[in-house]
């Protein structure tokens, strides 16, 4: 077996372990957790790469999932998970990301930055309370039935907010890509 | 025993599946109702990859550079250990693959060059053709380029891994047959082909500066039925060469593969014409795809 393989698996580490990490410290808000957590993300990418099923996705999107899963399973088991959604986005975080730089290599920084850049403007162009039920859903891990109860919103108009916004996101995300490519 | 639910009720679960906030039973259903819808399988995945992105809006942290160093060698240093010890307790398993040769036949002269094989449509390819053109072209292939682009050096290091990486992904057929080293041998030259249009098209022609080539071709325009596309190499004398005809699926994708003799470092550029049905003697038709 040649060294390709394990060299794979460091592309895979090069390219997304930023983003993993982001991700992971957001979710556990510790420092230590949030490497434990990159670490056994990628192990558990090359264990299950037979897995990965590309017509279900792309390849970050499949670590992202990994990564979130564990992150907020740590998370639940340490009953500490973050109450409150992101703070206030505004236009201007969209505006200043660009200066935001993370990774070694300089394109690979002005990629994440644009591609940040997209979101948030996304983001910051659904109604507040869709946001909400957005960011209450994927990063505080709560199911539709505990943002009824944290928002006091009946579960019905959580669902189709929900739902509204992620749809709205997919299509803002797409113009925005469409845009810049 | 699975619920069953109609359409109507899946598209309103997908978004909540995408955000994995969908438990239990409802969660069930929604998952053996995507198995037989292809609408709602397809909405799934971009709803997942757009719940993703949301990680991308969070302000970047970096690692700290030691121990993401640390972390990276002691990752590698497991999956070696793995790949030579695996036994397989999770489904995890790579399959095995043999080692890659390099081209050994010798390069035959250009004059008199005759195409031997004209390449065929995807479908009549196999599975395993198409299923490794859709992970380039699916999973991330097309942003590693657009991203990469302007560094060749970095885009070769990085394509060949990934690429190598997802193929094996994708199908262990594919390990077994000749594409993976087609596609990342040592030897093989990568040029790309832009097109104009609407839709950008975009191309990539692998050569393993032999006789295999390869071409990947994603979102050309649909093909009238009188007409077919056709690939044109182009060599340091100037002289162009038809590498075939092929035609697309109805995303305008398609995956081509030619045997044609040409002597290493003889490229200088190629090309995609439109060309009536059966294709051309010479390029005559509108240029879809060229090299820079
Ligand atoms: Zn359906």
């Amino acid at each position: 077996m040649s060294a390709s393989d394990e060299q794979a698996l460091g592309v895979l580490y090069d390219r997304w372990a930023p983003l993993v990490h982001s991700l992971v410290l957001h979710l556990l808000e510790d420092a230590g957790e949030a490497e434990d957590v990159v670490e056994e993300t990628f192990w558990q990418a090359w264990r299950q790469v037979s897995r990965y099923d590309p017509s279900r996705g792309a390849v970050s999107t499949w670590l992202v999932t990994i990564a979130r899963s564990r992150a907020l399973d740590r998370a639940r088991s340490r009953r500490r998970m973050k109450e409150e959604p992101l703070t206030q986005l505004r236009e201007s975080d969209a505006a200043s990301v660009s200066r935001v730089s993370s990774a070694s290599d300089p394109h690979q920084d002005a990629e994440a930055a644009d591609r940040r850049a997209a979101v948030l403007k996304a983001l910051c162009a659904l109604p507040a309370e869709q946001r909400e039920a957005l960011q209450l859903a994927y990063f505080s891990g709560l199911s539709q039935t505990e943002i009824a109860d944290r928002t006091g919103q009946p579960l019905g108009t959580v669902k189709t907010r929900t739902r509204l916004a992620l749809e709205k996101m997919r299509v803002q995300l797409t113009m925005l890509r469409e845009e810049t490519a | 025993m699975i619920q069953s639910i109609s359409h109507d009720e899946a598209q309103a679960l997908l978004a909540i599946e995408a955000l994995g906030a969908l438990t239990g039973a409802d969660r069930d259903a929604l998952l053996a109702h995507v198995e037989v819808c292809a609408v709602c399988s397809a909405q799934l995945v971009q709803l997942r990859d757009t719940a993703a992105a949301l990680a991308e809006s969070l302000p970047a942290v970096p690692l700290n550079p030691d121990r993401s160093a640390a972390m990276r060698s002691r990752l590698l240093a497991r999956a070696a250990s793995d790949l030579t010890g695996r036994r397989g307790d999770d489904g995890g398993r790579l399959p095995n693959e043999p080692p890659v040769k390099a081209p050994t036949s010798p390069v035959k002269p250009l004059s008199g060059e005759p195409v031997r094989a004209i390449g065929r449509s995807p479908a009549s390819r196999g599975g395993w053709l198409a299923a490794a053109a859709a992970v380039l072209l699916a999973a991330g292939i097309l942003s590693v380029l657009r991203s990469t682009r302007r560094d060749a050096a970095v885009a070769r290091n990085e394509l060949t891994a990934v690429r190598a990486q997802q193929l094996r992904a994708a199908t262990e057929v594919a390990l077994r047959d000749s594409l993976i080293e087609q596609l990342t041998g040592a030897t093989v030259r990568i040029v790309d082909l832009t097109g104009s249009g609407p839709n950008a098209p975009m191309g990539w022609v692998f050569w393993d500066q032999n006789e295999k080539w390869t071409l990947l071709v994603h979102d050309l325009p649909a093909l009238a039925a009188d007409r077919t596309y056709q690939l044109w190499l182009t060599t340091g004398g100037q002289r162009t060469l038809s590498a075939g005809t092929f035609g697309t699926d109805h995303r305008g994708h398609a995956v081509f593969r030619a045997t044609l003799s040409l002597p290493r470092d003889s490229l200088v550029s190629a090309s995609v014409t439109l060309e009536p049905a059966g294709g051309a003697a010479r390029p005559s038709g509108p240029i879809a795809l060229a090299s820079k």
